[in-house]
């Protein structure tokens, strides 16, 4: 598998995420729930910005970045915070998850990048209920 | 040893009504519980080394609270032990459970925690670990093993994860 198709996958993964964060962000009341709102947007802020990021990175090695999907289907009812904050941390699961295969199979900056993209994941997990693990992504 | 949630408000000794014994019967396990959580051979502030330091000495304040803490175990335990072997003093002795519980946990819900010493002492964990995650994300740049370089970047993943939570309680 070349460079191109390990970024694409995880460019697939980021386009999820960004539609995800955006859809779970919009079922959250900043009101009433103000630490999980603040939370999405976030994830919703970051996740946009590493999509944008994977998308030069794949324009840069002259590949053709992968496209959205016309929709993505949510992890879960996420009808109540509860069920909201489960769904984040399970979008948020497979981007770490996704940003650890993409540290084995990259070299130098790359790698470095993915490196700092499965910390913040691993990280951001907590925000949403997750708890510490010993490796997280794998 | 935190406080546990419900030691928040500790409840007066002397103003509620007097326990019945079915009340009684409840409040030794936990002043006991209570008792045995604050035994044993911690040593608050006496860690390992931190980047190859002196250890802190203990908080003098956190010795006299543990001191306070086993003094009351202690006599909340004879207490427990004779309700025990003659379970008609149960209501009498009741006010004395009580008693033993609220000081203990008021003594839980002390801050002598926060003391210069212990903070330092978790700052120099904390920057322990910050580096070490670090150099774990150093060392799998340099891997030529894609699959080492994944183990040790997840490392440093869960490194931070546990960096973060402990962060929490110095804010």
């Amino acid at each position: 598998m070349s460079t191109v198709d390990d970024l694409n996958t995880v460019l697939a993964g980021e386009h999820a995420a960004v539609y995800l964060f955006a859809t779970l962000g919009g079922r959250t009341s900043a009101s009433a729930e103000p630490t999980l709102a603040a939370g999405l947007r976030s994830a919703h802020s970051i996740h946009r910005a590493r999509r944008d990021q994977l998308v030069r990175m794949v324009l840069d090695l002259d590949g053709s970045p992968e496209a959205v999907a016309v929709g993505y289907e949510l992890p879960n009812a996420s009808r109540t915070p509860t069920q909201i904050r489960r769904g984040a941390l399970q979008v948020e699961s497979r981007c770490t998850a996704l940003y650890s295969d993409l540290v084995a199979r990259t070299q130098g900056a790359d790698r470095s990048w993915a490196m700092r993209a499965l910390v913040d994941s691993a990280v951001r997990q907590l925000g949403f209920g997750g708890l510490p693990s010993d490796l997280p992504g794998t | 040893m935190p406080a546990p949630p419900s030691a928040s408000s500790p409840r007066a000794s002397g103003r509620g009504p007097a326990l019945s014994r079915r009340g009684a019967v409840v409040a030794v396990p936990l002043t006991l519980a209570l008792a045995g959580c604050r035994w044993g051979p911690e040593a608050d502030g006496a860690g390992e080394p931190v980047s190859g330091t002196t250890p802190p000495p203990p908080d003098a304040d956190r010795v006299l609270v543990d001191q306070a803490t086993a003094l009351i175990g202690d006599t909340a335990a004879l207490v427990a032990a004779a309700v025990a072997a003659r379970p008609r003093l149960g209501q009498q002795l009741a006010a004395f459970a009580t008693l033993h519980d609220a000081h203990l946990r008021h003594l839980a819900a002390t801050p002598v925690t926060t003391s210069a010493g212990e903070a330092r002492a978790l700052a120099g964990v904390l920057k322990a670990e910050r580096r070490l995650q670090e150099g774990l994300i150093d060392l799998a740049g340099r891997a030529g093993s894609g699959i080492l370089a994944r183990s040790l970047a997840s490392m440093a993943a869960g490194v931070a994860q546990h960096v973060a939570v402990a962060s929490e309680g110095t804010r």
